[in-house]
């Protein structure tokens, strides 16, 4: 290898001052040109919205798109809720690939865990779904250590509030953002299509036909 | 005794009969002489090593397991001679010094001893001393007429021994070896015949030192022999405590202490003990065995802490003491800093350590399928197994379902037939649109089951809900998001 071409690779990984990191793609083209190239490293990014919102599958399209990026995913099932039916094809034959989940007995343990695996440096995306309200000093803790080690830090909880039925992405940290994903977006239909239980609804998909293209932010 | 650099003895050793291989990786990396005569090199591969021999034992290559072995034979040799020299390349060869044994029955009653030793571990030993280290390597190579497996060259007789002896017996460079044999040179003696000057010119220096040899001159000399003592730190605290913080504040720089001196000497740590003194109580020890030996302190503190989180004490500790138990040399492995997703796996398993610890050894889990039913279920589980397939994935715009474990029982009011209301959680759920119903059964040979399942759209989302055909009672098994 000669030394311009060593340079160049050393310049991809070192971070020039003043560079913007590189983010995580979400899936959604829309929701990733909104929070300016995906989720960013470094940062908290909560992503809240009503039980039925598409929550949960905003949260699958994020990690299919992490780990198609060759980003190992730790998972923190906090509520013990997820379906592993639906997220079977993100594991992976050998151990340091795919998704990892950790699914604590005491959903107060979440946060515990959380700062646990974005320590250890192994996982550049970890997402902590579900548990109790954290205070804000815990927060704040997990923010630095995301900052520290570069990791993207997702946490994402049921709102039983009503605020209307879209999902709503926010960024905290030196750039903050917050937009809102409509539930059209992220769900085709909005009747579960479940394999095993047949979804004979034909007529159902012609008075609602799916509506990719929705408005977000 | 096997042999990856030296062709098979003149006539069949009765333990080489077999055909046997150990495998590294791939790849064959030792085999018997059998072996070798049916066709089976080192460095083939596996399968064309299967093809050329059908019933070869092949049984893999495990640094720790030979290390330990050598190590136990070295610690037994060390009794008969100070001057032990484990043969770093070729495992099963050991120099030993055999000087100033007169007053002790001479050079004979230590080959004895030295044979009646090696023959515990493998029947087909061979014992050999001389006043040069090649010429007692050869003796050992050679079959001698009287058939016996300890034999002394007596003083001076190292050049009359090399001259008969093939030349794939001397140490040297492949190269000069296939030019000696190419000139058809293939004895020590007809080599040693050669002018100095000559091969010298040829051959440069590697050519002069294999010349050196075969004369007879060899200035290797086994060493003193050093046990190194196990690799250990012992802490101490000021006053005995109950809690773990101040034990784990000394953990570290003493681990820290351990990794170094053992990448000092190029080895990884595979497995430490915790051994904890207790205040008026017997010490209380925990061996940490990692599935991957590390060179760095972070991961090994990780793994420690998991254990030391786990255990239940009966006193107050008042020291601790750290012993390394397993090294091995430093994996070839290396990470790319120049890939930006690559991680450290020990960082990884430190993590699921101690997460394993706090949270039981079921916490760290991945998403499989299973085929055990058809209830929904029976259709996949959380596991700490890898894949053994690849599952399909979802329509990306499918929604994900939420699946309650176990169900919740609910109370449901019916209206034509259909689900129009749910009482859930103390809430009314009205049904605004169902769709159903889906009829699952079976399992009637183990825990039979039969329900009907409803799709149910409410202003909070949809629902997944089953009616218990048996009981009659409604469940709701989840719910889409």
């Amino acid at each position: 290898m000669s030394l311009a071409a060593l340079r160049q690779e050393l310049a991809q990984v070192v971070d020039p001052a003043g560079a913007r990191p590189v983010g995580v793609a979400t899936g959604l083209t829309e929701l990733d040109q909104a929070l300016g190239g995906g989720l960013s490293r470094g940062q908290i990014t909560e992503i809240t919205g009503q039980p039925g919102s598409g929550r949960t599958t905003l949260l699958r399209q994020l990690v299919e798109g992490a780990i198609r990026q060759e980003l190992l995913v730790a998972y923190v099932d906090a509520d013990r809720t997820l379906n592993p039916r639906d997220w079977a094809h993100l594991a992976r034959r050998a151990d340091d690939d795919g998704l990892w989940v950790i699914r604590p007995p005491d959903p107060a343990r979440a946060a515990w865990c959380s700062e646990l695996l974005v320590r250890s440096g192994a996982f550049p995306v970890v997402v902590l779904d579900g548990g109790p309200v954290l205070p804000h000093a815990i927060t704040v803790r997990l923010a630095s250590i995301a900052r520290e080690h570069d990791a993207v830090l997702v946490l994402s909880r049921a709102m039983e509030e009503s605020r209307g039925r879209n999902v709503t992405v926010a960024v905290r940290g030196r750039a903050p953002r917050v937009v809102e994903v409509k539930r059209e977006v992220i769900v085709a239909r909005r009747l579960c299509a479940h394999s095993e239980v047949p979804d004979r609804r034909g007529v159902e998909r012609r008075r609602h036909p799916p509506a990719r293209q929705g408005r977000v932010g | 005794m096997w042999s990856d650099d030296v062709t098979h003895l003149p006539g069949r050793d009765a333990w080489d009969d077999a055909h046997r291989a150990l495998s590294d990786g791939p790849r064959v990396r030792m085999v018997s002489s059998a072996a070798r005569m049916a066709g089976v090199e080192p460095g083939m591969t596996l399968t064309a090593a299967r093809a050329a021999v059908e019933d070869l034992d092949l049984r893999p290559w495990d640094d720790r397991v030979i290390a330990r072995a050598v190590t136990r034979v070295t610690a037994q040799l060390v009794a008969l001679s100070p001057q032990v020299t484990a043969a770093t390349s070729a495992p099963g060869v050991w120099w030993i010094g055999a000087s100033g044994f007169e007053k002790l029955g001479g050079e004979r009653t230590l080959l004895k001893r030295l044979l009646a030793l090696a023959q515990k571990y493998h029947p087909s030993s061979r014992v050999a001393s001389a006043d040069t280290c090649i010429a007692a390597h050869v003796a050992t190579m050679l079959r001698w007429p009287s058939g016996r497996s300890a034999h002394l060259v007596p003083p001076g007789g190292s050049a009359r021994l090399l001259r008969r002896a093939p030349l794939t017996l001397i140490p040297m460079d492949d190269e000069l070896r296939a030019a000696l044999s190419a000139l058809g040179i293939t004895t020590a003696g007809a080599m040693a015949a050669l002018p100095a000057g000559e091969v010298e010119r040829r051959w440069g220096d590697e050519g002069l030192r294999a010349w050196r040899l075969v004369q007879g001159q060899d200035d290797r000399r086994p060493v003193l022999a050093v046990i190194s003592a196990a690799a250990a730190v012992t802490v101490e605290l000021p006053d005995p405590v109950t809690s773990l913080e101040p034990v784990l504040f000394l953990l570290t720089p003493a681990l820290e202490r351990l990794v170094r001196d053992s990448a000092r000497k190029g080895e990884a740590i595979a497995a430490v003990v915790l051994t904890l003194m207790l205040d008026r109580a017997a010490p209380h020890e925990l061996l940490v065995a990692l599935a991957r030996p590390v060179a760095r302190a972070a991961p090994l503190f990780d793994q420690c802490r998991a254990a030391l989180e786990g255990c239940t004490l009966a006193a107050a500790v008042r020291a601790l003491a750290i012993t390394v138990r397993e090294a091995v040399p430093l994996p070839d492995e290396q990470g790319d800093l120049l890939r930006a997703t690559w991680r450290d796996p020990a960082a990884m398993e430190g993590v699921f350590a101690r997460l394993r610890a706090g949270l039981g050894i079921d916490a760290v889990v991945r998403p499989l399928l299973r085929d055990r039913g058809h209830r929904i279920e029976d259709r996949a589980a959380w596991a700490d197994a890898p894949a053994d397939g690849v599952a399909t994935a979802p329509p990306a715009t499918t929604a994900s379902t939420r699946l309650l474990t176990p169900p919740v029982p609910v109370a449901v009011r019916r209206r034509h037939g259909r689900p129009a209301a749910i009482r859930w959680e103390g809430r009314r759920w009205v049904v605004t649109h169902a769709i159903g119903p889906e009829h699952l059964a079976g399992a009637w040979w183990d825990q039979a089951f039969d329900r009907e399942y409803w799709h149910c759209d409410t202003p909070r989302g949809s629902v997944l809900l089953y009616h218990a055909r048996g009981t009659g009672r409604w469940w709701v098994e989840g719910w889409n998001d």
